[in-house]
């Protein structure tokens, strides 16, 4: 039997608040964090609905360090989140921790295009050609692991994850990988992303992925419906930004360490579509949920709450609803199912790593965050946990995230002492 | 302006830059390396803001050289735009 992998701690920073806690709290009782943004003008702008993080980022502790000179946010976004988790987990009390050890695998879709969008401006008025030299380091994904590295003396393999939507997820089954293959005692797992820029909301509501300006829609009265999963008015997505991150080890190392693990990774799974650059692919997907149910070792009845990707595109809830019905078989009917996304939006990469967060608190409060917003589909019949949260027993949950260029990941995650 | 209101314009700016927290003193002697922990990267990001904050032009392979606070309000003041005026 292989060595299980623990969770030790969990943090998160999204459009419901700067902590965990807020954003849990948030979910639990039915808030948005989506509303509309003036500077996200109609000059610029095919959608002013978003979810953002609105508390300042500052921090005077940061003062003279590279996080206060790169203004990229997913790096403060994601140093905030993955401090949280880092604290979290305890690992840092007591001597003897070997930090060379403890692997970084924080992702993000874009990383700092918001720098990019920023400079361009800047470019533009200077007489030389200069750049700002904070750009290219501000710009580079791995940067976010970098900084994190720094900012906590932690030195272990570094990974830094792209994989679209489903980076937060994939980091957290590296991570997973890392610590199983003996290359790290412990990982830092997650995502950031934080992209308000016209080329990325202009170029996804272009492609109909997110959600535009719509005078009939019901967006229109309410800008928090504007995000409303597996509902048969569902128009697309609407984005976010944000930052998650869980702390994994192997149980022996909680044990030697006397850390008590918040639940167990019981099984992950990722596969390539190789089919499209941005239609899924249903029977990928089908394939690395029945691919992560079965390294979990659990049929498809123990799993008690689904976490979906859940964006609110016509083409992603469909999908996503037929491969659950086709590997949950009869269990799909009972299983409840829910897109935090209708509270959160979409913060791409980081989605993922935020829905694990939240599996995390459903497992330890036994307890389903709800799917806002939701008007019956006849053609998606199963239960979407509408409305508000649902309190019930939950011994293993699934997440799930899927990416354009045909990336999906599947987590499972379990309570502890359920054997 | 004085060669002082130019000093604390440059102090400010260095200090808005690098983001050193208020309280670091910033002189003209103050090594930019040693006592302001001001890296190569922020100088070339300080030199930029400069040319265009006074307005001159500073040859960037100039930037190696420079050590201290003092350096770089000198060079600023050799810059032809100014000497010029």
């Amino acid at each position: 039997m292989r060595e299980p992998i623990v969770v030790l701690g969990h943090g998160a920073v999204t459009a419901l608040g700067p902590t965990m806690d807020a954003t849990w709290d948030g979910l639990l009782s039915g808030r948005s964090g989506l509303r509309r943004h003036p500077d996200l003008n109609a000059e610029r702008f095919l959608q002013d609905i978003a979810g953002r993080v609105e508390v300042p980022l500052d921090d005077p502790n940061l003062a003279g360090t590279a996080l206060s000179k790169l203004p990229a946010r997913f790096l403060r976004l994601g140093y905030l989140a993955a401090r949280e988790a880092w604290l979290d987990s305890g690992l840092d009390q007591g001597p003897g921790l070997d930090r060379d050890r403890v692997a970084l695998v924080l992702g993000s879709a874009f990383g700092g295009l918001d720098h990019l969008d920023a400079e361009i401006d800047a470019m533009a008025r200077r007489k030389s050609l200069a750049t700002s030299p904070y750009l290219i380091p501000g710009m580079i994904v791995n940067q976010l692991p970098g900084q994190v590295a720094e900012r906590l003396d932690l030195h272990g393999p570094m990974v830094a994850p792209a994989n679209a939507c489903a980076s937060g997820g994939i980091a957290i089954a590296v991570g997973a990988a890392l610590i199983a293959s003996g290359e790290a005692d412990a990982a830092l797992c997650g995502a950031a992303e934080s992209v308000f820029t016209p080329f990325v909301v202009n170029g996804f509501a272009t492609m109909k992925a997110l959600l535009g300006r719509k005078a009939n829609d019901r967006s229109a009265d309410d800008p928090a419906q504007a995000s409303r999963p597996f509902s048969i008015d569902r128009a697309g997505f609407v984005l976010a930004e944000g930052a998650a991150a869980l702390v994994l080890c192997s149980a022996r190392l909680a044990r030697q360490r006397g850390l008590r693990p918040q639940a167990e990774l019981a099984g992950w799974a990722s596969n390539s579509d190789g089919h499209h650059m941005a239609l899924p692919e249903p029977g990928r997907i089908r394939q690395a949920l029945a691919a992560a149910l079965k390294h979990a070792g659990l049929p498809p009845s123990a799993i008690d709450y689904y976490n979906a990707h859940g964006t609110s595109t016509l083409v992603n809830d469909r999908v996503e609803t037929q491969a659950i019905r086709d590997v949950f078989g009869d269990h799909a009917a009972r299983l409840p199912i829910s897109s935090i996304k209708g509270a959160l939006g979409h913060s791409l990469g980081a989605a993922s790593a935020i829905e694990a967060a939240v599996c995390i608190r459903v497992l330890r409060d036994q307890i389903l965050p709800p799917t806002l917003h939701h008007r019956p589909d006849p053609e998606l019949d199963l239960d979407y946990v509408p409305g508000s949260a649902r309190p019930t027993r939950v011994r293993a949950v699934m997440s799930a995230s899927f990416g354009f260029g045909g990336t999906n990941n599947v987590l499972v995650f379990r309570r502890i002492g359920d054997d | 302006m004085t060669e002082r209101n130019r000093l604390s314009e440059l102090a400010a700016l260095t200090r808005q830059v690098a983001k050193l927290s208020p309280t670091t003193l910033i002189a003209a002697e103050s090594r930019f390396v040693e006592d302001l922990g001001v890296d190569s990267l922020d100088l070339v990001a300080l030199v930029l803001e400069v040319q265009e904050r006074f307005g001159v032009t500073i040859d960037e392979d100039q930037i190696g050289s420079l050590r201290t606070v003092g350096d770089l309000l000198r060079l600023i003041s050799e810059a032809p735009e100014l000497r010029a005026a």
